[in-house]
């Protein structure tokens, strides 16, 4: 249910004027949701930034994330 | 329809959970209005709203697996934090805890966040973050009680961006 949550906390944010990034790790799901927009991990489920302890990568997805909007 | 039984990454988890997954009536999370980009990234502010059920040690309670429906609080996480004083109550046997509880930046990446303002990358690390327990199954005390809570915060901190970082 996490997908749900991240999801409706994003409609009524940007509802609100926020702007949302958004990190998918399952898309089917994201996608029943009707998040309109998203950045899709390759990573399982309780790993959203993938390996633990692996900073760099861990930034380097936040990073994308972010910048995922902007295209 | 949303068919978990045909979803790769679902593949580990019960028939009996892929069945509740795929009768589950998700909740449609299109906006009515998406919220407009007004600045560069470079000059913005984040903020970090995570579904992983992390809790400040020995401080703040636990998320309550025993609530109806999912326990639908949130915790504030200071930017300031230690990350390894953020513990994993999040209810779901669904996904493999370890890395939540060995690195809890695994779902709250405040340090990482901190690194991207210093390179430049954004302008600034709000100086807090919401951590939500995402296995609500009725999420309507969520988006009655506790959103509007959490984007009054939002709003009152000015924060520009935020990154949604599910479980």
């Amino acid at each position: 249910m996490c997908p749900q949550v991240v999801g409706l906390v994003q409609k009524y944010c940007e509802e609100s004027g926020i702007v949302c990034s958004v990190i998918s790790i399952i898309d089917e799901i994201t996608t029943q949701l009707k998040i309109p927009r998203f950045y899709s991990v390759p990573y399982l489920m309780g790993f959203p930034l993938g390996p633990p302890h692996d900073f760099n990568n861990q930034k380097q997805i936040c990073k994308k994330a972010l910048e995922f909007i902007y295209q | 329809m949303f068919d978990a039984f045909n979803v790769n990454k679902l593949k580990h988890i019960s028939i009996k959970d892929k069945t509740g997954l795929s009768v589950y009536p998700w909740r449609n999370c299109k906006p009515k209005k998406s919220a407009k980009i007004t600045k560069p990234l470079s000059d913005s502010k984040i903020a970090i709203i995570s579904s992983a059920g992390l809790y400040i040690k020995d401080i703040q309670p636990k998320f309550d697996a025993k609530v109806k429906g999912g326990d639908y609080s949130f915790r504030e996480i200071p930017k300031s934090i230690k990350i390894n004083s953020l513990g994993d109550s999040h209810r779901s046997l669904t996904f493999d805890h370890s890395g939540l509880i060995s690195n809890p930046e695994t779902g709250m990446p405040i340090p990482q966040l901190i690194e991207l303002k210093n390179d430049g990358i954004i302008k600034e690390v709000n100086h807090r973050h919401v951590s939500l327990m995402g296995s609500i199954l009725a999420p309507g005390r969520l988006i009655k009680k506790s959103i509007p809570k959490i984007i009054e915060i939002l709003i009152n901190d000015e924060v520009d961006i935020v990154l949604l970082i599910p479980v």
